[in-house]
């Protein structure tokens, strides 16, 4: 039992139903962290753009976000810590690049200004703002920060162990051990956390990229996962009698969708446990080792043309970055096998990645309508437009307007493909994984591992998983040969 | 309240936020506990992990997904440093 200093009950972190909700808070917050990336990108438009540029003349054109030198995230690094708080080497006219960038604490001092901005706004539009968020906010950054640090060491990133499984890492140790000390409760709101990047993420999800590999490439992303996903939702229910369906439905989508990034938005969508989700993303990453080491070999023992290959690794491997290094090694360093089958698995993937929106919506609709009101054994009362929209988590529309919003100023010309590339790089991106990283270190705090311990016991998540993954793996297969071997193979 | 995370029905039991007196020893264990999970870890990231990467399949892995600019710990796409081919059906 983690040890404390006296013998009160603590109120739970979630803060008191006072000033705006934790979802319209995260959406306004969203949108309005969104608007001012906006504007000071608009403010630094180079000045030889103009509106009306043309795509070839765009590729002389770098328009980076000022707020993109002050918002950064720690590097890689091999043997030395340190060299994660360095910037990446620049090299002088006429010189080669040092080996070594230099130091820059600019831009962690920039982030954690602005997440503690973030945090202390949303929790003041909440109703709640103590004089104790400064150093609790200030100590959770830190451990985001060092979770950022494990996660870029080499070999770890290598293997596509993101930060979100570090950072549950450092707060369940602490909760574990010392305890969580009560003086960092006033920072400690990872949901919201959870759903202001969700809403920034929505930024990245740009629609118009759905035609990036045409009808075949939709058909392996956007008619498998939704099969697979359904289908493994019910395999759950019906033949593993899966008790919480928050975790079989977390579980089915990370799996078939885009794993971590997934399990985020879909267990914010079906209200799942912290440590469902937490199991989920653990659940997802061990595979993910495993699978972007295996696939390539088999998709090269069974010969599969190139991009027939890279469609079903990019259809089936959860994490974006590993479907990216499963797909080169496809072939060769350099030969053409790798280059088509990486460029594919990443293009399958993208467009996997942009389904997380639809994703999110219905299971919140399905949880709304369907879900919450048989838990609340009212079966036979129909759920009105009214009931259903107080109960919808509101924050998946804030995540969809993002998505709307950015997409149509992307498609409506170049101009506007660049000055939504430099509010997405310079500031959505960056924040969106703070804060997710932040959420996470939240999540550890508030999690013990005997809560952990039945899951494990049980071995359904895993089996679920398994199952899933294993029709996922061979759907994909069979549409990815259908589509690009035979329907399409001369069109692409 | 509008929360869409649910509580574990054992949270409360076991939360670290319900507040007791601890004597001493238990304390002091439970620091014991921080300080030997720290230091392990501090071996893994300091030593084990920059060791493993010496080890040439994996040491080869891990530079040429450097050479290639591949950023294999992306969650999400935007996280990758990859540009849609230039023939891609959006790029009109």
């Amino acid at each position: 039992m983690p040890p404390s200093d006296s013998a009160q009950p603590l109120p739970s972190p979630t803060l008191p139903p006072r000033g705006l909700s934790e979802d319209w808070t995260a959406v306004c917050l969203g949108l309005l962290i969104l608007a001012v990336g906006f504007l000071v990108s608009t403010l630094s438009r180079p000045g030889n753009l103009a509106w009306d540029v043309s795509e070839a003349d765009a590729k002389s054109v770098k328009w980076d976000s000022p707020l993109k030198t002050w918002i950064g995230k720690t590097g890689g690094w091999s043997t030395s810590p340190v060299d994660a708080l360095r910037d990446k080497p620049k090299a002088v006219a006429g010189e080669a690049p040092p080996a070594k960038g230099k130091i820059n604490l600019i831009k962690f001092a920039g982030v954690w200004l602005a997440t503690l901005l973030i945090g202390g706004l949303a929790i003041a539009l909440r109703g709640k703002l103590s004089f104790g968020f400064l150093p609790a906010f200030s100590c959770l950054f830190l451990l985001a920060g060092l979770s950022y640090v494990l996660a870029g060491q080499e070999v770890i990133a290598d293997y596509n162990l993101e930060y979100a499984l570090w950072a549950l890492l450092v707060g369940l140790i602490i909760s574990n051990t010392i305890g969580t000390p009560v003086w960092l409760r006033p920072a400690i709101n990872g949901e919201l956390y959870i759903k202001i990047g969700l809403v920034l993420l929505g930024a990245g999800v740009l629609l118009g990229r759905l035609l990036a590999l045409g009808v075949p490439g939709i058909f392996v992303s956007w008619v498998v996962t939704p099969i697979v996903l359904i289908a493994t939702y019910i395999f759950g229910q019906r033949v593993l009698k899966m008790q919480s369906k928050s975790l079989n439905m977390v579980i089915s989508a990370d799996m078939s969708v885009c794993g971590v990034s997934a399990a985020i938005a879909t267990a914010a969508a079906c209200r799942a446990k912290k440590e469902e989700l937490s199991l989920a993303i653990g659940l997802s990453l061990s595979f993910t080792v495993i699978m972007m080491v295996v696939m390539p070999m088999a998709a090269n023992f069974m010969q599969l043309d190139p991009v027939v290959a890279g469609a079903w690794i990019g259809g089936t491997i959860d994490a974006t970055g590993a479907v990216a290094a499963a797909g080169e090694l496809l072939g060769p360093e350099g030969s053409e096998r790798a280059r088509i089958g990486s460029e594919t698995a990443v293009t399958i993937k993208m467009i996997q990645n942009i389904l997380i929106g639809v994703i999110a919506f219905g299971v919140a609709i399905y949880w709304t309508k369907w879900v919450e009101t048989r838990e609340t054994d009212q079966p036979a009362i129909k759920v009105g437009v009214s009931e259903i929209w107080k109960r919808f988590p509101k924050f998946v529309l804030g995540f969809l307007a993002a998505s709307i919003i950015c997409s149509i100023l992307f498609a409506s010309s170049t101009y506007g493909e660049l000055w939504v590339n430099s509010v997405i790089e310079g500031v959505a991106k960056p924040l969106q994984g703070w804060l997710f990283c932040l959420a996470f270190v939240c999540i550890g705090l508030d999690t013990n591992f005997r809560q952990l311990f039945p899951y494990f016991r049980s071995g359904k998540p895993a089996a679920l998983y398994v199952c899933g993954q294993a029709l996922n793996v061979l759907l994909t297969l069979l549409m990815a040969y259908l589509m690009f071997g035979v329907l399409f193979k001369n069109s692409v | 309240m509008n929360t869409h995370f649910r509580q574990s029905s054992t949270s409360q039991a076991n939360s670290p936020w319900i507040v007791r007196s601890v004597p001493w020893s238990e304390r002091k264990l439970a620091w014991l506990k921080l300080l030997g999970l720290s230091a392990g870890m501090g071996i893994i990231w300091l030593v084990v992990l920059p060791w493993l990467a010496t080890i040439e399949p994996l040491a080869e892995h891990i530079e040429r997904m450097e050479r290639q600019d591949i950023a294999v710990e992306a969650m999400f796409y935007t996280d990758l440093n990859w540009q849609p081919p230039d023939g891609a059906a959006w790029r009109h």
